[in-house]
């Protein structure tokens, strides 16, 4: 339409003068009609050529004026027009607007430029109030967003629709699954829902019949449930999210911790308690009837008395054995009462240190790796603490190590000289811990931790004292699964009454769940065997481009990657060696783009690539597809360049030379240049998902003719 | 000729006190050290009182007692139940299945003796104390 009225006003131009020129040849000609009457015909030809040349040099004159007029008032009136529109759209906003066309418009250039500028001026006085009224709001922000991310428990807000309007750091590292971990997301694909819901009846009836105001929990009650894949069992608390007091109930929070293993280690305790009930019962019941039977007047005698003597025999052993087994069995089992925790070796000796006088301090040094290990930290410390102010005089300089052993880690306390005896060892345990609660002694210590210290001698000859304490649960040496950046989106209040978007036609584009994605591949012929090597991909939820909420995956292609790939996305074959294939990296993706928009630059490459593979991996990427190629063909010039570079530098996008080319780095810079689009599309007239792929059909069926 | 007392019990040593026991009272012991031999044990003769182990290691004794006393042709039969669960829950349901009486295990003699008395119908012993062999004899 914009195209249609730049032309129509230079024809219309044209047209003007063109009209000109011929009223001017009709003017002439008239003339010498008019003449050739009176004045004889000898003279006609002089007439003719005078009046012709006259008209000619008229013609001339017009022409030079239309194409003068058309190059300094058409064309820079219709280029006025068009920077004027790119600086009325606030998102492309620039330094200025480019007036040197108009030199040939009077005032009309400062004019523009004036008021481009008064316009300028009206918007960094607005963003300046706008920014002092939200720096506040920003501070509170990053508190919320510190504690949260703190937090040992993972914290996470829903709607009444159960999407996810926050999350926290440990929500991720709890729940696990990347893909599925995100804001607008569904609940249920993070933990068994059902639980929730029960509970959320439970209190949303408690706050309806008012029995809250009373109640001791009020708006919050006990969750138990389980991560999805019922791996771990979560357990904490669902409060209720109410507008103000009596208000209508917005959503819920949940905060949940990790009990798998105090749940296991109870119920391991529960089943040896009932396994030696079980195997002790019978024994006991049988050997207590004999006692009684032998103390009656007439106790069995002779040959009646000795299938009781043998049953008593093997009832004592049998007993004997269920306490031994019992004995055993509860060694092994890991304390789920005392706060256990996993803990870095280096943070531990550290804090021992601490604990000791100063003047012993320079006698301690610490060697050897970080590990990590299982233990009640506070006891260990203190412990540790004590047999070092005693061992420290006799022993001289101490060193401290941690070194793991079979499925354990040892904490050695290591010196040069002789061992410690064992009744010095026991007279030091004997003692009340500094600092403790309730006055434990280091025996209660190493009991709490079902250990012991060991006095022997280390492989190069000094005497040793080792306490071996239980490894890690978690595993903490492996990297983690997805590297979290600084300060990730990981709330979205505004999503707070929105509920899954039923018709994604009908939609504005502003309020859609995207994934902006891109591949890199180890050619450009996906018919002739190239293959996908990443895909990466970054969620836009409610108009904001999540950086915390991305996918990035390599992919093992099953074929040499050619150098000449290589070179533009500086992917090697080592790098993709012990990666997965393409089927499951598909699959991941595929749960990552659950609900959302695919949007790619150039995406009909990218789509192929995809869909070639989508079978094997048994999914189907069937989502609503939008390419910022097409979409910005619709708003740009003609002549404007489209690739992802000149998008990013037209629309003013920055970004971190690290992030240029990579898989992740185009999808991120690709999210940007759509959101900057939004309203470039909404003025003209491409407002909903309908819209911006009728437009996008429209430009691919142009397209196609001009190429023919 | 005494009552006859079915000992469904798979621990050697107390289906031992037991049999004692119910020799003591004059009655004919049988055993069945589990419910599908108990079963047949009371489909070839029934006796007058089963005492049933609920602990029993493959099937449930309160199975048995169950289908016991689903069967009408069994109507006197009397039925104790013998179990070291004994929560309330376990000994509501050892009555709600058909159980005349119930003894948790640990028990004491004299309480064993009571109940195989009450069940059965017996004399009370003599001087209300501990049972004699005189009494018996």
């Amino acid at each position: 339409m914009a195209e249609r009225e730049r032309l129509g006003l230079r024809l219309r131009i044209f047209l003007f003068f063109a009209l000109l020129l011929c009223v001017s040849a009709v003017a002439t000609g008239a003339g010498i009609w008019v003449a050739a009457g009176r004045i004889g015909d000898h003279a006609l030809p002089h007439l003719v050529l005078g009046a012709g040349g006259a008209w000619f040099v008229t013609a001339l004159v017009i022409l030079l004026v239309w194409q003068k007029f058309d190059e300094n008032v058409a064309r820079p009136i219709l280029a006025l027009s068009h920077e004027l529109e790119r600086e009325s759209t606030e998102s492309a906003a620039r330094a200025g607007v480019n007036t040197a066309p108009a030199r040939y418009l009077g005032k009309l250039g400062p004019a523009i430029e004036r008021a481009v500028e008064a316009l300028g001026q009206e918007r960094a006085a607005t963003a300046a109030k706008i920014a002092s009224a939200t720096r506040e709001a920003e501070s509170a922000k990053a508190r919320l967003e510190s504690v949260l991310s703190e937090l040992k428990q993972a914290v996470i807000i829903c709607n009444r629709q159960h999407l996810i309007l926050l999350y926290n750091t440990e929500a991720v590292r709890l729940l696990g699954v990347a893909e599925n971990v995100g804001l607008g997301r569904p609940l249920s694909a993070l933990m068994l829902d059902e639980p929730i819901r029960h509970a959320l009846e439970r209190v949303e009836a408690r706050y309806r019949a008012g029995r809250h105001l009373t109640h001791p929990d009020g708006l919050s009650i006990a969750v138990l449930t389980a991560t999805a894949t019922g791996q771990r069992t979560l357990a904490g608390r669902l409060g209720l999210i109410v507008d103000g007091a009596g208000g209508d109930i917005s959503g819920f929070a949940v905060s949940l911790g990790d009990v798998t293993h105090q749940i296991e280690a109870a119920s391991a305790r529960d089943r040896l308690i009932w396994d030696t009930i079980e195997s002790l019962t019978p024994a006991l019941s049988a050997l207590s009837a004999i006692g009684e039977l032998f103390d009656e007047p007439d106790a069995p005698q002779g040959v009646g008395r000795a299938a009781f003597d043998a049953a008593i025999t093997a009832e004592s052993r049998h007993a004997a054995d269920a306490i031994a087994k019992l004995a055993e069995r509860h060694a092994g089992l890991k304390s789920g009462v005392w706060p256990m925790e996993d803990t870095f070796s280096p943070t531990l000796f550290a804090c021992i240190v601490g604990r000791l006088p100063m003047t012993l301090r320079g006698s301690v040094s610490i060697e050897g790796e970080g590990l990590w290990l299982h233990a009640e930290t506070y006891s260990i410390v203190e412990l540790l603490a004590h047999v070092i102010r005693r061992l420290a005089p006799e022993a001289g300089r101490v060193s401290l190590l941690a070194e793991r052993r079979g499925g354990n880690v040892s904490f050695d306390l290591v010196w040069t000289g002789e061992l410690i005896s064992l009744a010095r060892l026991e007279s030091w345990l004997a003692e009340p811990l500094e600092h403790t609660l309730g006055q434990l002694t280091g025996r209660d210590v190493l009991a709490r931790h079902r250990t012991g210290f060991l006095p022997n001698r280390a492989p190069d000859g000094r005497a040793r004292l080792r306490l071996p304490l239980g490894s890690a649960i978690h595993d903490h040496e492996g990297a983690p699964a997805m590297p979290l950046p600084k300060r990730p989106e990981f709330y979205d209040f505004d999503l707070m009454n929105r509920a899954l978007p039923a018709d994604l036609a009908g939609q504005d584009l502003r309020h859609l769940n995207y994934v902006v994605f891109d591949t890199e591949t180890t050619g450009l012929n996906p018919g002739r065997g190239d293959q996908i090597v990443q895909v990466a991909g970054v969620r836009i939820v409610n108009g904001r481009l999540l950086r915390g909420e991305v996918f990035d995956e390599l992919v093992n292609p099953g074929r040499p990657i050619p150098a000449a790939s290589t070179r533009i996305h500086h992917i090697t074959d080592a790098m993709v060696a012990d990666r997965p294939p393409v089927e499951p990296v598909l699959r991941r993706f595929h749960t990552f783009a659950k609900g959302a928009v695919l949007i790619a630059h150039n995406a009909a490459f990218d789509m192929r690539f995809l869909e070639l593979r989508q079978e094997q991996a048994g999914v189907r990427f069937d989502h609503p597809v939008l390419d910022t190629v097409l979409l910005s063909a619709l708003i740009s010039d003609p002549a404007d360049e489209h690739t992802l570079d000149a998008l990013a530098e037209r629309f003013g996008i920055t970004l971190l030379p690290e992030e240029r080319h990579t898989a992740l780095g185009d999808s991120i810079a690709t999210g940007a240049v759509f959101l900057r689009m939004l309203d470039l599309l909404a003025a003209r007239g491409i407002r909903t998902l309908a819209d911006a792929q009728e437009a996008s059909d429209t430009m691919v069926a142009l397209r196609r003719r001009q190429s023919y | 000729m005494g009552r006859s007392v079915l000992i469904v019990e798979d621990h050697e040593s107390m289906a031992l006190v037991l049999d004692h026991l119910v020799r003591r009272e004059g009655c004919e012991p049988q055993a069945a050290s589990c419910p599908d031999a108990a079963a047949q044990a009371v489909a070839a003769s029934p006796p007058d009182l089963v005492v049933i182990d609920a602990d029993l290691a493959r099937r449930s004794g309160l199975d048995l007692c169950q289908s016991l006393r689903a069967d009408p042709r069994l109507e006197g039969l009397r039925i104790m139940v013998l179990s070291a669960r004994c929560a309330r829950l376990d000994i509501e349901r050892a009555f709600a299945l058909g159980a005349d009486a119930f003894l948790p295990k640990p028990f004491a003699i004299s309480d064993m003796r009571a109940t195989l008395r009450a069940l059965l119908e017996l004399d009370p012993p003599a001087g209300g104390g501990k049972p004699t062999e005189a009494h018996h004899g």
